[in-house]
């Protein structure tokens, strides 16, 4: 048969395609009529034939990103996992192959495999990598595509997930159709208004951990004068997701000045120079921070 | 005694002849619509899934001689299968009834009632809540043949 003739054969199938769940597929769908009637006043009755129909099978799935934000993650970090939720929405079980799937303008990832939930929803040593799934009619599953974020990886975005695709059909032609059985009868798989393939893709966001330190001065003069005191405020913030670990606000007393003794404070509260000034200039730790943190150093240098 | 047994063969071999006049058969033929080259048309079932629209043909076939008369087909409906509305039609004349009881009674659509799930109160029958379809045929001339026939769509 030409293509295009195919093509069109198969549009009727479109709409009930689109409701691809219903009867299972193999069900005998049975058909039998009685008759009656009479002749010169007699009375007959018969029966008609059996009609026996199969159901056949719709070769369907659906493939969503279970993520509603993008997964932060880091330079060099290793096997992690975005997620997915891969449903059987055709009448029939089906085999799933599954590919790892990254957008073509993407940045590379390493190491991509998927894994299958252990049932908890969350990525941990308890799943198991797959490259196929069994799912019955109306089954789901949760799957993780996960990988390793290269050391050098410069990108803002990456863009990847998962191709399923049915082993019994999935040639990507909507409507094509298949032998298959299932040991007791034997019916045609249809691939669905998908063709029987789809993919699915979570965004990886690079967290780009950064601590920023923001200075001003305040005189106690309009002008500089010799005894003028400059206030100093530092105020520390981060930017992205994770944890800054064991910040030390640090600076240096400007030449021409000298440092206000006892004017060092930290949120507010003075500290003692002892520990915190030395050398000509301050340190005062402030420990860890997060993206919810804001820490003050404030000190006074007078104008020799 | 004589005069008994001729009667009884004159009323065997009646019934044989009757039985011979009479052979209207009936026989279900399954069809889907396909479109090709932008035409449709209905060829034989082969892919039926979720959706699909099926029409059953019930041909009668008088290979009689004699006319058959009052041709009564009930065709209760498949299960998995819902009626669609307006599809029971005839080739020839004839009278279309529902059931929604499995076929214990007959009538019109507008004559067809059942009892709602959630309000619990009688309502008129929906399309897909028929359970059987009858036709009656007023006759068929020996050697004729006729259809009845519906739609039904699978679930």
């Amino acid at each position: 048969m030409h293509f295009f003739s195919k093509i069109l054969c198969t549009i009727f199938l479109f709409s009930a395609l689109l409701a691809a769940k219903g009867v299972p597929a193999g069900t005998q769908i049975l058909n039998v009529a009685q008759l009656s009637y009479q002749v010169n006043g007699f009375d007959f009755n018969t029966t008609s034939n059996t009609l026996v129909d199969v159901v056949d099978q719709v070769l369907d799935l659906e493939l969503v990103c279970q993520s509603t934000q993008n997964i932060i993650v880091q330079n060099g970090e290793v096997k992690r996992a975005l997620p997915f939720v891969l449903e059987n929405i055709g009448n029939g079980t089906d085999n799933f192959s599954l590919t790892p799937d990254t957008n073509a303008s993407s940045p590379e990832v390493d190491n991509r495999l998927i894994f299958l939930d252990d049932g908890d929803g969350v990525f941990n040593s308890a799943d198991v990598q797959v490259n196929d799934i069994n799912l019955t009619a109306d089954q789901k599953a949760t799957l993780f595509f996960v990988s390793d974020i290269p050391a050098s990886a410069a990108w803002q975005y990456s863009h990847n997930g998962i191709e399923a695709r049915s082993t019994i059909g999935g040639s990507g032609i909507p409507g094509k159709d298949y032998n298959v059985s299932n040991g007791t009868e034997n019916y045609y798989a249809v691939d669905g208004y998908k063709g029987g393939v789809e993919s699915a893709l979570c965004t990886y966001e690079m967290n780009h951990l950064n601590l920023i330190l923001k200075k001003s001065a305040t005189l106690s003069s309009d002008r500089l004068f010799t005894g003028t005191v400059i206030h100093y405020r530092i105020e520390a913030t981060v930017k992205g997701e994770g944890t800054v670990s064991n910040i030390v606000i640090k600076d240096v007393i400007p030449s021409g000045t000298t440092y206000v003794p006892g004017s060092i404070k930290l949120d507010g509260t003075a500290v003692t120079d002892a520990g915190h000034f030395s050398a000509n200039s301050i340190a005062v730790p402030v420990n860890d921070m997060t993206r919810s943190d804001t820490h003050v150093v404030e000190f006074d240098v007078k104008v020799n | 005694m004589i005069k008994k047994l001729f009667t009884s063969l004159m009323i065997a071999s009646s019934v044989m002849v009757m039985g011979l006049y009479a052979d209207v058969t009936i026989k279900s033929h399954s069809y889907q619509k396909v479109v090709k080259k932008k035409k449709a048309k209905w060829v034989k079932a082969t892919k039926v899934v979720p959706g699909s629209v099926v029409l059953y043909m019930n041909t009668l076939k008088n290979r009689g001689k004699e006319t058959a008369q009052n041709l009564t087909v009930v065709n209760a409906i498949p299960a998995h299968m819902n009626y669609v509305k307006g599809t029971a039609k005839c080739k020839s004349k004839c009278s279309v009834t529902y059931s929604v009881d499995g076929g214990k009674t007959f009538n019109k659509p507008k004559k067809l009632f059942v009892k709602d799930k959630k309000t619990k109160k009688m309502r008129h029958a929906k399309a897909k809540e028929y359970t059987t379809i009858k036709w009656v045929v007023a006759k068929l001339k020996g050697g004729k043949k006729t259809t009845v026939q519906y739609k039904a769509r699978l679930q």
